[in-house]
């Protein structure tokens, strides 16, 4: 068993995930299901196995209790070693005092100990909030070609959406010549991922600097890594050309999970030499009944489908009675969708129960998405219009018959 | 619960010789995503025995290599768990084509080191969710030396019982059967599933392999049942047999039923569990066309599928149909074929256009790894 790992990846899952509310209400954002089978964190943690990183520190804050089940000991990834393997790092209180996270760059600094106990060359920074199939053994090849004290992978995006992301501009070689954060006028369309690679000396000498400054905010895009390119060091991007979507908002996660249907799916889920691992339930087959129709949808199993589902996906244990039509949804895992009801381009949330004849939402085209968040119940007949999103029973009240 | 588990993934008899011509038949693909063992192993746990021993005689590499450390079981345990026990595993085991008593008597040295009371015995050839601990409760109630269970309740098939004659008191005790049909069943002692006491268990086998008066297994078994309190447990758990092709398709097509869905996968004593694959969800595409039917995660549907089983993993092009038929895992059926009262094993290749049928008392069936 070797001494050190060549690199470690440190997951940031404590993130609060406030545009995804209701589905980040009582769960971590990295924690909410995805794409029929999945939760959002079993990306990263799939990439990194299938990237022969099989040390993860995952760190965690936000409404942790479902993430830390769904983690367990790290089984689903293979990442239940003896020497590295997965680790949940929560906040801790030390002898000079207990610390919440305070920002990204915070929360690797107060872990740096687990990191140098596996002496690794490498960091890896990754985020809980990005879906995505990349081999990161590429991008640390090309950090060791660069000899790079910091590598920051990149996508192309359109100019009209350069401002919602960190832009880098780039000389001829790669080397990052000026960061933004979010910039009003982007005079470049390479965006940051979210995911890093430090050399592991770097990395703690500048959080240790950050640690000492009293104006940062201690976040990686707008502390650490203007300061390293300030300091003139071997910053790189890697451009990376595969599918990555960022989930966190309610639209880009919906927009996310259609993008695994179709004959040929963006998102392709069923290459087995990539696959996604997971946490697996006992359900049994899923059954098709004698009426049933299903076109261009991803279904889980355990359930039973009677009604009429297209262009959907539709979660694991999923009841769905006669002469319903679920179309352009999302529909998570344990719901209930009675007899007749119709849902339309909208995400429902775990444990939903949608009564015989209520109506959500519109047909794709005719009003924005539709959100009902986990354990609601939907009265018989109730008709909650496109573009709203249910929080809470009290947010039913509204809409007459309402529900529990 | 004072009992120890033993499953015999044996092949007692060439029963669906062509499903098992590579694998044990504990290791038969059932229902879209199991393996029979799955359900012996399901119901030893569900039934809080946790000790587990499971005897494999040939072809067991499929079995192990899906169960493994029984993990999914609950049974990779530091105090007991899951025991696999093959052939030549202890001195003086001889590799034995023989009788349960034989098999048993292998693996003695087991069978001594446990210290549970009783011992559940069950064979691999069936679905169903059974409750054991209901059977082991009986044994204890009716002070039985042997306690052997039946099921009213088969699906596709007549039920053992009364294929095998057997004939019990008002009280159920086991008074008879008929040796001809026992013989031709080839099941020997065990019928299956039964629960004995240890103790007795260790003894009997040591009687009945010296057998000092030089009587025939049947007629061994038959003083058996004269002398001891040998009794039968019915049950009206549900039961598929899976004995040849034809009950294999029947059997299949019979979990198309709510009932039986309802009693397999939904029942009491628990639910059947299985090794997991971390496929994906269930694809289905723009023209995909399904109907009454059972179809696993990680299976990608374009075409047509009405009545029939889908396993994960296994493909149905565009204008494909598929129906009253089983594809097992990672095969795939060609753009335009057409399938009726088929049985496809893992892996298999039909081609485009292709089209095959048999009947339900004569599936059509495809070795693993075929195409056609």
């Amino acid at each position: 068993m070797s001494e050190r790992k060549q690199c470690v990846a440190m997951l940031l899952a404590g993130g609060q995930g406030s545009r995804l509310v209701p589905l980040t209400k009582s769960t971590a954002k990295p924690a909410v299901p995805f794409g029929g089978k999945y939760r959002i964190i079993d990306f990263p943690l799939s990439n990194c196995i299938n990237s022969g990183i099989d040390t993860v520190g995952v760190l965690t804050q936000y409404q942790p209790l479902e993430l830390n089940d769904y983690l367990g000991r790290g089984e689903p990834w293979d990442m239940n070693l003896k020497f590295g393997g997965l680790h949940i790092l929560p906040p801790y209180e030390g002898a000079e005092g207990a610390e919440w996270f305070l920002g990204t760059a915070n929360a690797i600094y107060q872990n740096l100990k687990f990191i140098h106990r596996y002496n690794p060359k490498y960091v890896l920074i990754l985020s809980g909030d990005h879906i995505y199939k990349m081999d990161y053994r590429i991008m640390l090849e090309e950090h060791i070609r660069n000899e790079a004290d910091c590598t920051i992978s990149v996508i192309d995006v359109p100019l009209e959406e350069a401002s919602r992301f960190g832009i880098m501009t780039t000389d001829r070689t790669g080397r990052i010549t000026e960061f933004n954060e979010k910039p009003e006028h982007p005079n470049s369309t390479l965006a940051s991922m979210g995911v890093y690679i430090f050399s592991t000396d770097k990395l703690t000498q500048y959080l240790a600097e950050d640690e000492l400054d009293p104006n940062s905010d201690s976040d990686f895009g707008k502390n650490v890594i203007p300061r390293m390119l300030n300091a003139g060091e071997r910053m790189f991007a890697y451009l990376y050309g595969g599918y990555w979507k960022d989930v966190g908002t309610l639209d880009s996660f919906w927009a996310a999970n259609m993008d695994a249907l179709g004959d040929l799916p963006e998102l392709f889920l069923n290459d087995p030499a990539w696959r996604i691992y997971y946490r697996h339930g006992n359900t049994h087959p899923e059954f098709m009944g004698p009426e049933a129709s299903l076109t261009n949808s991803i279904v889980g199993d355990g359930g039973a489908l009677y009604g009429s589902v297209s262009d959907s996906v539709i979660a694991s244990e999923v009841m769905i009675e006669e002469d319903t039509v679920i179309s352009d949804s999302v529909v998570m895992a344990n719901c209930r969708i009675g007899r007749g009801a119709r849902v339309e381009h909208a995400i429902l949330g775990e444990r939903v129960i949608i009564e015989p004849g209520a109506v959500i939402g519109a047909p794709l085209g005719d009003g924005e998405l539709t959100v009902i968040g986990p354990n609601l119940t939907i009265g018989e007949g109730t008709v909650i219009p496109p573009g709203t999103t249910v929080d809470s029973p009290e947010d039913l009240e509204a809409y007459g018959k309402g529900g529990r | 619960m004072d009992a120890a588990g033993i499953i015999l993934a044996d092949n007692i008899a060439d029963l669906s010789a062509q499903l098992t011509e590579q694998r044990t038949l504990a290791a038969l693909p059932f229902g879209g995503k199991y393996r029979l063992i799955d359900f012996s192993l399901s119901n030893m746990v569900n039934a809080d025995i946790q000790n587990v021993g499971v005897i494999l005689s040939q072809q067991y590499d499929s079995v192990m290599h899906h169960v493994q450390s029984g993990m999914e079981w609950d049974l990779d345990r530091k105090r007991g768990g899951l025991r696999y026990l093959t052939p030549l595993s202890s001195a003086g085991a001889t590799i034995t084509e023989g009788t349960r008593v034989e098999i048993l008597r292998n693996n003695l040295f087991y069978i001594r080191q446990l210290s549970e009371k009783y011992i559940v015995l069950t064979g691999t050839g069936y679905a169903g969710a059974l409750d054991f601990a209901a059977l082991v409760e009986h044994h204890i109630e009716k002070n039985a030396d042997i306690t052997c269970l039946f099921s009213r309740n088969v699906v596709n098939q007549t039920p053992l019982y009364k294929r095998i004659g057997l004939v019990t008191d008002r009280d159920d005790r086991i008074i008879s059967f008929d040796p001809f049909q026992f013989q031709a069943l080839s099941s020997e002692l065990t019928m299956n599933t039964c629960v004995i006491e240890r103790e007795y268990l260790m003894r009997m086998l040591d009687t009945l392999t010296r057998n000092p008066r030089g009587l025939t297994p049947l007629e061994a078994l038959q003083d058996l049942i004269d002398k001891r309190r040998v009794y039968a447990y019915f049950t009206d758990e549900m039961v598929i047999y899976l004995e040849d092709l034809s009950s294999y398709l029947s059997g299949s097509l019979a979990l198309l039923d709510y009932d039986v869905r309802r009693q397999l996968f939904h029942a009491e004593s628990g639910p059947v569990l299985t090794k997991t694959k971390d496929s994906p969800a269930t694809r289905y595409g723009k023209e995909a066309k399904v109907s009454n039917s059972i179809i696993a995660d990680g299976a990608v549907i374009e075409g047509e599928v009405r009545n029939s089983v889908i396993f994960r993993g296994a493909r149905v092009r565009k204008n494909a149909i598929v129906e009253n038929s089983v594809i097992m895992q990672d095969s795939t059926v060609g753009e335009g074929a057409h399938l009726n009262h088929a049985i496809l094993d893992k892996e298999v290749m039909i081609e485009d256009g292709r089209l095959l049928s048999g009947y339900l008392t004569h599936p059509f069936f495809c070795r693993k790894g075929e195409r056609i």
